[in-house]
């Protein structure tokens, strides 16, 4: 048991570490997009703001602004770093179920245990190091053009 | 900003039969040869590179495990169901994490080595069902026979029968083939033999002797070598394949499955994933260990030989 | 043409909002509770720190329960009803909040709250 709970350990560990970098990240992601699109919203409101002469709608669209600046706000507080959810494996079933059926030869399947942590581990190091190396990849293509520009002293007007 | 946010609105629409679009075609399959408009995930996946899903799941159909991107299966590049046996759930959950990690919008193709071997598997599979498109088998390289004579060039310039001159690393290196080397190379030799009626004598280039030329095995050890691949499920010669491509060696991949598809390996070819790695390497690591790793190149291929190698072993065990 | 349209609002949006963008932050330096951002230092972290923030990890496990009152004194298997591969994925998550990594030898006999803490305590790597 104790050389399964080994096993079983190693696995969790790779899957926790690898998890938690790609659930931070793609939290990120959404915490952007949901602040564009609020962004967006208060843009319409600061129009109709600017073309309207009543008072009383004036002022709740000064509410309705201020509410969404307060959304913006909470958004760009929310650090992901620090959700201790991001901390555990969210379905480890299919594992336990594994390590549960009480088969002959259980030596191979820890050792698989092991295998499947190694390649979780590399798998997640080789990501971050092509990261490392090729960091402009995960820009998008203006993003791309805009830099290239950039390099030349140039500004692209978009 | 907005654009971003406008864009993103359309791809997230449910738009399943969205046909992609056709730019910056680069295929999801480890082959490289598997470039079609076939209209699934895998392809339209390979070719916008953007996530279009909220939810993965797995759907248990009874015998197998489905991988399912908002309750819809995914399809591999030739449009195969993407799914595995029930036999092998640990693949199964690792198939879900690799599409539930995908870290955002932007998405390369490195990061799915399961489903790109495993796709590899299927299409493979199906391809050489006896009603099959030959077509179809042509486009992916998929003939049975191809595919064999490809490999087997690799047994000829196997990086485990190629031995370096004495005089290099003060004789480290070569120490260490001898030590690691031989006895594989004749427990292989052993279990080829199975395959033949005459004993297999595998030929070695040993740079002392040999100096440089190439190397050629015998006709014998051809056929046994050829009945032994001839002897592999299609599924386990794509997890073969793999292996070999990624180790250049045509031993590392009878290792691999020796002891990831079956129960018990045959006698001699007990080995742990991390020593085939180093077997496949052992040059490498030596030159490590004395001028140092290269940025950028040493460390990166280290993870990229262990976590291919990993990945086959993954695939191949139930 | 819904671009142009953003195009041609979004001067005019950029210098109106300005205003209350300022006001709103000062507002919120004023009164709103602010997310404390934990400054890591060289130095050992102490006890109760340690504590408190394992006890916060465990709270977070979903397979804990709920009701279960958790102090230095708590047993993973007595106390929270955690099996042995529970247990594991707790170590692990506390071994991340703590940026340190458990030997076996150690992980295999951590059986409480207590223990885990002083493991963590004597670990100078832990921060």
């Amino acid at each position: 048991m104790k050389q399964a709970a080994r096993a079983y350990r190693d696995v969790i560990r790779a899957m926790v570490r690898g998890d938690r970098r790609s659930r931070i990240a793609q939290r990120a992601e959404e915490t952007r997009k949901q602040i564009a699109m609020l962004t967006y919203k208060r843009m319409n409101i600061v129009r109709q703001q600017n073309e309207t002469k009543d008072a009383m709608l004036n002022a709740s669209l000064f509410k309705d602004l201020q509410l969404l600046n307060r959304q913006v706000e909470t958004l760009k507080r929310d650090r992901a770093e620090n959700d201790k959810s991001l901390l555990f494996v969210r379905d480890t079933a299919l594992i336990r179920d594994s390590l549960l059926q009480e088969r002959g030869d259980n030596e191979r399947l820890v050792q698989h245990l092991h295998d499947i942590g190694s390649f979780l581990t590399n798998q997640r190091e080789y990501d971050e190091l092509i990261e490392r190396y090729n960091g402009s990849s995960k820009l998008s293509q203006e993003e791309t053009v805009r830099r290239t520009a950039g390099k030349v002293g140039l500004h692209v007007p978009f | 900003m907005l654009r971003l946010f406008t864009r993103y609105n359309t791809a997230a629409r449910p738009g399943l039969s969205l046909r992609p679009l056709a730019t910056q075609a680069s295929p999801l399959g480890v082959d490289g040869s598997t470039e079609n408009n076939l209209k699934t995930e895998t392809n339209r996946l390979a070719k916008t590179g953007e996530k279009f899903w909220e939810k993965v799941s797995l759907k248990d159909d009874g015998s197998q495990f489905l991988v399912q991107l908002d309750s819809k299966t995914v399809l591999t590049p030739l449009g195969n169901a993407l799914a595995v046996d029930k036999r092998r759930s640990l693949l199964a959950m690792l198939l879900k994490k690799e599409w539930t990690n995908l870290p955002s919008l932007a998405i390369k193709t490195h990061a799915l080595p399961l489903t790109s071997l495993v796709s590899r598997c299927i299409d493979l599979e199906n391809v050489n069902k006896p009603d099959s498109d030959p077509e179809m088998r042509a486009k992916i390289g998929g003939d049975r026979e191809h595919i064999a004579n490809d490999l087997l060039r690799y047994l000829d310039t196997d990086t485990l029968l190629v031995f370096c001159p004495q005089a290099e690393f003060e004789g480290a290196l070569r120490k260490a083939q001898d030590e690691r080397y031989l006895p594989i190379i004749a427990s292989v030799e052993k279990f080829l033999g199975q395959y033949s009626t005459s004993p297999i004598k595998l030929r070695v280039l040993d740079a002392d002797v040999d100096g440089l030329r190439g190397n050629s095995q015998t006709n014998e050890t051809r056929k046994a070598a050829k009945k032994f691949l001839e002897s592999l499920s299609l599924w386990d010669l794509a997890i073969f394949e793999k292996t070999v491509l990624t180790t250049k060696s045509f031993i590392c991949g009878v290792l691999l499955l020796q002891n990831k598809a079956l129960d018990k390996s045959a006698e001699g070819l007990t080995s742990t994933m991390e020593s085939v790695a180093q077997a496949a390497t052992l040059e490498i690591i030596h030159q490590t260990d004395r001028w140092g790793e290269v940025e950028d190149t040493h460390d990166v291929d280290k993870r990229d030989v262990r976590r291919n190698i990993h990945a086959a072993g993954i695939v191949a065990y139930k | 043409m819904f671009r142009t349209t953003l195009r041609a609002a979004s001067p005019i949006a950029s210098r109106a909002i300005s205003r209350p963008l300022v006001a709103k932050s000062a507002f919120i330096g004023a009164s709103k509770f602010v997310a404390p951002i934990r400054f890591y230092t060289a130095a050992p972290v102490d006890k109760k720190e340690i504590t408190s923030r394992v006890i916060d990890v465990i709270k977070a496990f979903d397979k804990t329960a709920a009701s279960s009152e958790v102090t230095g004194q708590t047993y993973f298997h007595k106390d929270l009803g955690l099996d042995s591969l529970d247990t594991v994925e707790l170590l692990v998550a506390i071994e991340e909040e703590f940026d340190i990594e458990i030997p076996d030898k150690v992980a295999d006999d951590l059986k409480s709250v207590g223990e885990t803490v002083d493991y963590i305590a004597s670990n100078p790597e832990a921060n």
